[in-house]
């Protein structure tokens, strides 16, 4: 059986990714692999109280990761489609790259832009990062790409 | 519930690395019955650097360009097709035909430039991630697929 990556944050585009990954896996009758990698990005000092807020940090992202993929599990048991999920911490495109070649992925699904952090805001960071990166063909999904409106205010609001 | 795919437009040139692309599109094609969109962008350039710019510049038929041998390979895999040819910055002008035929996907080779090549030539696949809203299967070359393993 195909293995589909969807690779989500939880980000607008990432939602639409998993919409479009779960349509594939339909049409492909293929399983979804649903990854989210815990990453948090920190200055690289300690001062008083450091630990606490790191650990807060690191807290709050597994939480978010494992709503994020009981979420998209959820959407996909909802479309009949069998899925697996997994929680990973460490640098998020080796981190994808690593999964698709190790469970043989037919293809990868990504959301164009991810949440909060500078290098995230920038296109061709996570997704520009996979394109480069992967075993497979990667499917690169924006925000709203199913709404089929005048594409100039779509692209300004996706980019800001 | 899914809705199933109607349409997949795949960019079609000369270069090696449309035939992974193709053949991607051709897979989807067939697993889900939607219609390909075979779309080749030519270029007024191209012609004035073939001949010199001594013309004259024909409007090129289908069956001369990139899309002849790509239909006979749709037409064989029995999948249903079309094709659009355009003139003018590739990928712009697939991004204009993406909506104009409402697809649902577009599928794109990829060079894998590495550097300064990919700095200076730019890529059809990351202009068009940024022009299109669309979501774009990007089908790099089998090399690098190799390479990475």
């Amino acid at each position: 059986m195909n293995t589909i990556l969807l690779a989500t944050d939880g980000s607008p585009s990432a939602l639409e990714a998993t919409r479009e990954a779960i349509r594939l896996a339909d049409e492909l009758n293929a399983r979804l692999l649903i990854v989210g990698v815990e990453h948090v990005t920190v200055p690289a000092y300690g001062y008083y109280g450091y630990g606490e807020v790191y650990n807060d940090l690191l807290s709050g992202e597994h939480v978010h990761v494992q709503r994020v993929l009981a979420d998209a599990a959820h959407e996909a048991e909802d479309a009949d489609v069998i899925c697996d999920t997994i929680d990973r911490t460490g640098d998020v495109v080796d981190t994808i790259c690593d999964i698709a070649a190790q469970k043989e992925a037919r293809l990868i699904v990504v959301g164009s832009h991810g949440w909060s952090g500078v290098r995230r805001f920038l296109f061709g960071s996570v997704s520009m990062g996979v394109l480069h990166r992967a075993p497979c063909p990667v499917l690169v999904v924006r925000a709203h790409a199913s709404q089929p409106t005048n594409g100039q205010v779509r692209a300004d609001a996706a980019v800001v | 519930m899914a809705q199933p795919l109607q349409r997949i437009l795949v960019a079609v040139d000369d270069s090696p690395s449309c035939q992974p692309a193709l053949k991607e599109a051709i897979a989807l094609a067939k697993a889900s019955g939607a219609e390909l969109v075979l779309a080749h962008v030519t270029s007024i350039l191209e012609h004035r650097i073939a001949d010199g710019g001594r013309g004259p510049h024909r409007v090129p038929d289908v069956a001369s360009t990139p899309l002849g041998p790509a239909c006979s390979r749709v037409e064989s895999a029995g999948v249903r097709w079309s094709t659009e040819l355009l003139l003018g910055y590739p990928p712009k002008q697939l991004a204009l035909v993406a909506d104009d035929r409402d697809v649902d996907l577009i599928v794109v080779g990829s060079r894998n430039l590495k550097g300064l090549k990919r700095a200076a030539l730019g890529s059809t696949s990351n202009v068009l991630l940024k022009e299109s809203s669309r979501p774009v299967l990007v089908v790099s070359s089998p090399e690098r697929a190799i390479a990475a393993a």
